[in-house]
């Protein structure tokens, strides 16, 4: 059971500050703390983007925040848009009015939100951009043409509003299911004791957590969350000894950013740049998604595609360093111990290392994948080497196949032999049908999935 | 008024002006059902069935009523009234207590301090009782060991059937060049309206009770909540609060919602709130009505179309609702806009142990129109014509061409329709054959076009001409501001800017004057539900009804301080004016202040009856349906993609004939979003059930797989193709300033478009919806393409 917290943050340019159970959603406190209703909840599993706020300048879904990660940060809602006046002063609402972009209104704040979050950090965005930013943000009435129009017209002209400060203040008394700790560092887990009497789970970003939480899923949920999102070991990205380091609080936009990450795993970004939404990449971690070994985890294929390894810490302050393919036992959950967390995820790099990647999808954002294929390789004086080929979604959990591996490897580049390739993939795999794809069209998409990477990763090699 | 429109210059109507609800909307202002706060106010959550089918029911609610903060714990033993939702057939119970018909079928109400507690304490709830097979299809439905889910006037498991017949068909096979038949399916569709069903119930010292909330229907609600509480409608007020999207789901079903809120509040004496959390809205909430279509039609030598015979089934879902009623225009415009020479189409809805359909958006004419248009255009490609010169031979085109129930109509206008959005993506240039070799993932993305038409009448028509017609208030203020109170609602579609132009044209007032209510039972008399199209044109006539005769006594100042004629008063955008003296004129606000103290009528109310309609339903089904249609064409570009197979629409054009468009941009707005509301229907949306879906987790049948947005796949902003509204104006005589309704027509034949497209492209025809990757990928193998 929870213990209430008080928590202090920057809120519509005042200060806030609430005593709450701390894995209570910031929607919860925003709404029924602060009164501040213009956020709204459209599903509470940050699919819909009605509940979108800024958090330090980057858009965020309050329903999956837990308030305790407020302490400290900058937040806006949009409410801070507000100025009292009887009608809409700034420019951006304004287009917003003349370009039709509101019918039911439901939608609307949230996508306001997103869109001030997208302008604040690009005051000119593409119109591919802006459908990017708001493809978190399901709006069922305008169709988003005038959405997108009124963003457009917007460009260039955006400054965050600055609200009257006010002081907030609210006392949440509520008994929650969930408790959480936090860590300031990776020592600490030594001295909270016996984990075991727990149904303890580390929380970094919270978007699997608080869903789980959200949709009452208690037995995923557990009772005592312990925070490592503070915990310095956890962030940071570093190359060092030939070997690429990420840690593992790092959050997908983070990933997407990273010039080495870039420069080095190429698949991993490009999985990164299609998890979910925008909102989810800003709060998704790396560790987050291992941590949730979900069969159709965006991470795993990838990783273990680059032959990554996982560092590990436990309780008692002992390492351990697992390659990411041995993660996972059973869907929904690692080999890690009770109280044993990832710290980092290491892979060997080189200057010739390609890496691609493939997911096949039922829209163009926010969705699982129905299939998703990872592809590593050096290639050396035209001869493939030290493959590496992965499948997600097609089976209790992401696989290396190791038989197409053995295949490509020492294979020249002009004769790959895809085909094989091909097949290997297929007979490793057990897809599933279910009501997202059908058994054969996950057979076929592994089939059209291993070809285009192929060819994408080949195609690159003559530059 | 004396001068036509055409002659005047319009002050509101026609211009592109800012809705009124919109800058509350946009600053987080606007208040809806889950925003609202009473004092004292206890929480209600829904113990729902976990099952699809149950005989016997126990339910057990000790372990509840021992939960934190549980006040009350509600049973259907509990009503004080009617234990039935008051419908066109009552028979689906407020809270179940004999059989479970559907999973998450509601059994109890829980009252708490907390929402968090009472969603708990619902969990607690147990059912126990005889478990059945759940009935999951139409076809199964009729099986002769089915379970009997309804019995009523026809054979078990069926609500309600329709039969049209106008000639005879039979003659006019031998006779046809090309015959085909074919069969077409499509999946439940679910809203997906972003704010979730809510209410707010309370009773006041005098027992009267007021329910507040998210809702299409104010006056159904009244119904409903009069019912189970056992209360006259007298003592009843409903008020819609701010609704976040209805789309047909709510219409009915909120009746439930607000039934349910409105007995916690009477039981515990407190004001109470009950918002649906997005899981229990998906599972428990109407959805848009399956169909199998079975369709013979044939063509002459000329590429005439000769006969056609329909047979519709749709799956009603575990009670009756609005089933019947969809089925009615469903039937009704099953054989499209043309003009055959004799038909038969035989309709039924039926039972089946899934949440209950109702409206959605088109109303039953997606499902027969995605049917026939699809099968239109397989007979021209048999018979090898463009499928858009095909369509152009046989639409009616003349005030002398008859519908399907032999009704001519006005000014029909498809053609224009057809030439417009034909031009817009270029038809004649890009249409070509289609692509028949081997797909391979390294070839070219595919593209096709596809074109469909169809017509949709406005209003309730003949079958429920009983609830149309609209009511309005409209009151003039001493300092000119106008107060208007009409019966319909506004759920995000624009309605009260709509009215707020069109109480401004007839008054000659600015239009920020104009203050619209929310919707109110206590002030305006029932006006039917907000569904149909029809709120322009019932509520908006019922306005402009009011508002002519506050205009008389403001014309009659106005001749007095202009010292002229009554009969030579105009208006424009200054105010009124002596026609033969134009360049004086007085503003609204002088002539009210001026008819004000002259102690005229400065307020009034307004009625307006529908137009007559007919439809013979006990004999050939023939009649004057609706009094009105909007004419309508569609035409998709579409790009498939070699590798996932995925369809992509790059460009839809969207033509719609709406009499007058009173405010375009909003128009826009409806085609737009009606638009991709239809794609998402032709390429993604489908509601999964155990049973027949495969799922990995071992469930009993009937249990929705995808209550969720992760799960139920609706267009975000990246899957957006291009969209081009049309708007057509042939005034319709009737409407307020020539206008008919836009609602529902831009969803209707999206479907089809996309199916032929489809089929234009690659030269695969799939006849069942949704039109995704893994049925194309189905028929590629059969036909060894891959
Ligand atoms: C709308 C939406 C869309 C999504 N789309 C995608 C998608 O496209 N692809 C995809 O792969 N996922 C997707 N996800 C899932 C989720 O966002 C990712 O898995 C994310 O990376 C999880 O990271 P987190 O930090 O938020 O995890 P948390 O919720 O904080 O944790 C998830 C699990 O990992 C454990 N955990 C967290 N950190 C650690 C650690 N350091 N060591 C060990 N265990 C740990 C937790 O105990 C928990 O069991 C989506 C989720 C949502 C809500
Ligand atoms: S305006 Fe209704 S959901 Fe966007």
């Amino acid at each position: 059971m929870s213990k209430e917290t008080t928590i202090s943050f920057k809120l519509n340019g005042g200060s806030a500050t609430v005593t709450a159970p701390p894995s209570m959603s910031l929607l919860r406190v925003l709404r029924e703390g602060f009164q501040l209703t213009g956020t709204k909840n459209g599903c509470g599993e940050g699919e819909c983007g009605a509940c979108t706020v800024l958090v330090d300048g980057e858009s965020v879904n309050a329903c999956l925040f837990p308030v305790c990660h407020a302490e400290g940060r900058q937040i806006y809602t949009i409410e801070a848009f507000d100025d009292g006046s009887d009608t809409v002063t700034h420019p951006l609402l304004n287009e917003f009015m003349v370009h039709g972009a509101v019918q039911c209104g439901f939608c609307t704040p949230g996508v306001v939100m997103t869109t001030a979050g997208l302008l604040h950090t690009k005051p000119s965005p593409t119109i591919e951009a802006i459908k990017e930013a708001l493809a978190g943000n399901l709006c069922r009435c305008t169709g988003y043409g005038s959405i997108i129009r009124a963003v457009q017209a917007a460009k260039n002209t955006f400054f965050m509003p600055e609200p009257e400060p006010r002081e907030y203040s609210c006392q949440i008394a509520e008994t929650d299911p969930v408790d959480i700790i936090p860590l300031k560092n990776l020592e600490e887990l030594a001295n909270l004791g016996v984990l075991e009497t727990w149904d303890m789970r580390f929380i970094s970003g919270g978007t699997d957590l608080m869903v789980y939480k959200n949709c009452c899923d208690y037995d995923k949920t557990g009772d005592v969350w312990i925070d490592l999102s503070q915990c310095s070991e956890i962030h940071g990205i570093r190359v060092e000894n030939s070997k690429l380091y990420i840690g593992a609080g790092t959050t997908w936009n983070e990933l997407v950013r990273d010039p080495h990450v870039r420069q080095y795993a190429p698949a991993l970004v490009s999985a990164a740049k299609q998890v979910g939404s925008n909102q989810i990449r800003a709060r998704g971690t790396l560790g987050g998604n291992l941590g949730n070994a979900s069969p159709a985890g965006d991470a795993y294929p990838p990783l273990i595609a680059l032959g990554a390894e996982v560092k590990t810490c436990a309780s008692d302050g002992n390492h351990r360093e697992i390659p990411v393919d041995q993660l996972v036992v059973r869907p929904g959950k690692t080999c890690l111990n009770t109280g044993e967390c990832i710290t980092e995820i290491s892979m060997s790099i080189g200057s010739k290392m390609r890496s691609g990647f493939f997911k096949s999808v039922p829209r163009c954002a926010q969705a699982l994948a129905k299939v998703s294929v990872a592809i590593a390789f050096k290639i050396d004086d035209n001869i493939i080497r030290t493959p590496g080929i992965a499948l997600g979604a097609v089976g209790k959990k992401a696989f290396r196949v190791i038989n197409a591996e053995q295949f490509l490897d020492g294979r020249s580049v002009d004769s790959p032999g895809i085909d094989d390739i091909v097949s290997a993939c297929i007979e490793a795999a057990e897809p599933a049908e279910d009501f997202r794809a059908t058994r054969e069209y996950r057979i076929h998409m592994i089939d059209v999935g291993v070809r285009k990477t192929m060819n994408e990763l080949l195609s690159g090699h003559s530059e | 008024m004396k001068e036509s429109d055409s002659e005047r210059e319009m002050i509101s109507i026609g211009r592109s002006v800012v809705r009124p609800d919109v800058p509350d909307k946009l600053l987080g202002r606007a208040i809806y059902a889950a925003d609202a706060m009473r004092q004292g106010m206890l929480h209600v959550a829904t113990a729902r069935s976990s099952v699809a089918g149950m005989k016997n029911i126990q339910i057990d609610i000790s372990a509840a009523q021992n939960m934190p903060g549980v006040q009350r714990v509600i049973t259907a033993k509990d009503i004080p009234g009617n234990k039935y939702v008051p419908l066109i057939v009552s028979d689906m119970p407020f809270l179940a207590s004999e059989q479970i018909r559907f999973y998450g079928e509601p059994v109890a109400l829980v009252v708490a301090r907390t929402r968090q507690e009472a969603k708990s304490a619902a969990r607690a709830v147990q059912v126990t009782g005889e478990m059945f097979d759940p009935v999951l299809t139409v076809e199964d439905s009729a099986g002769p060991d089915s379970y009997v889910i309804y019995e009523g006037d026809y054979e078990k498991n069926i609500f309600k059937k329709y039969h049209i017949q106008r000639g005879s068909p039979d003659e006019f096979w031998p006779e046809s060049h090309v015959v085909i038949e074919r069969e077409y399916r499509t999946p439940h569709q679910e809203h997906a309206y972003l704010e979730t069903q809510g209410m707010i119930a309370e009773l006041d010292e005098n027992g009267e009770v007021q329910v507040m909330g998210s809702m299409q229907c104010p006056f159904y609600v009244q119904d409903a909540v009069a019912s189970i509480l056992g209360l006259a409608k007298a003592k009843v007020t409903v008020i819609q609060m701010v609704t976040g999207g209805g789309f047909g789901g709510k219409e009915d079903v909120s009746s439930v919602v607000a039934g349910h809120a409105a007995l916690a509040a009477a039981l515990t004496d407190s004001p109470v709130s009950l918002i649906y959390d997005r899981e229990e809205d998906f599972i428990a909430m109407s959805k848009r009505h399956p169909s199998v279509i079975k369709i013979k039609i044939g063509a002459n030598r000329e590429g005439l179309l000769t006969a056609a015979e329909i047979y519709i089934t749709l799956d009603g879902g575990a009670y009756s609702t609005l089933s019947p009623v969809v089925l009615w225009r469903s039937t009704v415009h099953a054989a499209g806009p043309y003009r055959w020479q004799a038909l038969r189409i035989k309709s039924r809805v039926v039972a089946t142990n899934t949440a209950p359909n109702g409206a959605f958006r088109g109303f039953g004419e997606p499902q027969s129109v995605f049917a026939l248009e699809s099968a239109i255009d397989e007979l021209a490609d048999q018979l090898n014509i463009d499928p858009l010169t095909f369509r152009e031979k046989n639409v009616i085109a003349s005030s002398s061409d008859i519908t399907a129930t032999g009704q001519t109509t006005v000014n029909p206008s498809i053609l224009e329709a057809l030439e417009k959005v034909a031009e817009k993506i270029e038809w004649k240039d890009k249409f070509t054959g289609a692509y028949t070799g081997v797909v391979r993932h390294d070839i070219e993305p595919i593209r096709g076009l596809g074109c469909s038409v169809s017509f949709y009448g406005v209003g309730l028509g003949a079958e429920g001409k009983k609830l149309d017609r609209a009511g309005a208030f409209v009151q003039v203020e001493s300092d000119a501001s106008v107060r208007v109170f009409i019966g319909n609602t506004e759920i995000g579609q624009g309605a009260r800017g709509v009215m707020a132009q069109i109480a401004s044209e007839t008054l000659a007032a600015p239009l920020e004057y104009i203050h619209i209510h929310r919707a109110d039972t206590s002030r305006v008399p029932d006006s039917g539900p907000t569904v149909a199209s029809r709120t322009t044109i019932m509520s908006g006539n019922a306005v402009m009804n009011a508002c002519q005769t506050i205009r008389q006594s403001l014309e009659t100042s106005a001749a007095m301080v202009l010292n002229c004629a009554i009969d030579n008063i105009k208006t424009d955008q200054r105010g009124y004016y002596d026609a033969a003296n134009p360049s004086t004129a007085v503003s609204f606000h002088e002539v009210v202040s001026v008819a004000t103290a002259q102690r005229q009528q400065m307020s009034s109310s307004g009625w307006y009856v529908a137009p007559d309609t007919s439809f013979d339903s006990a004999g050939a089904g023939q009649g004057n349906a609706y009094s009105t249609y909007v004419w309508s064409a569609n035409i998709v570009e579409i790009e498939i993609d070699p590798g996932t197979l995925q369809v992509k629409a790059l460009k839809i054009a969207s033509a719609h004939d709406i009499g007058r468009a009173i405010n375009p941009r909003e128009v826009c707005g409806q085609i737009e979003g009606g638009v991709l509301q239809g794609l998402g229907f032709a390429l993604t949306e489908k509601v999964a059930y155990s049973g027949l879906t495969p799922s990995i987790q071992s469930v009993p049948d009937g249990i929705m797989l995808n209550p969720g947005f992760s799960g139920y796949i609706c267009p975000t902003a990246m899957d957006i193709p291009e969209i081009f509204p049309i708007i057509l104006e042939t005034p319709y005589e009737h409407g307020p300033y020539g206008a008919r309704g836009i609602g529902e027509p831009p969803l209707i034949g999206v479907a089809p478009a996309v199916a032929n497209a489809v089929s234009n492209a690659l030269g695969i025809r799939i006849r069942e919806l949704p039109l995704c990757p893994e049925q194309i990928l189905n028929e590629l193998i059969k036909q060894g393409r891959l």
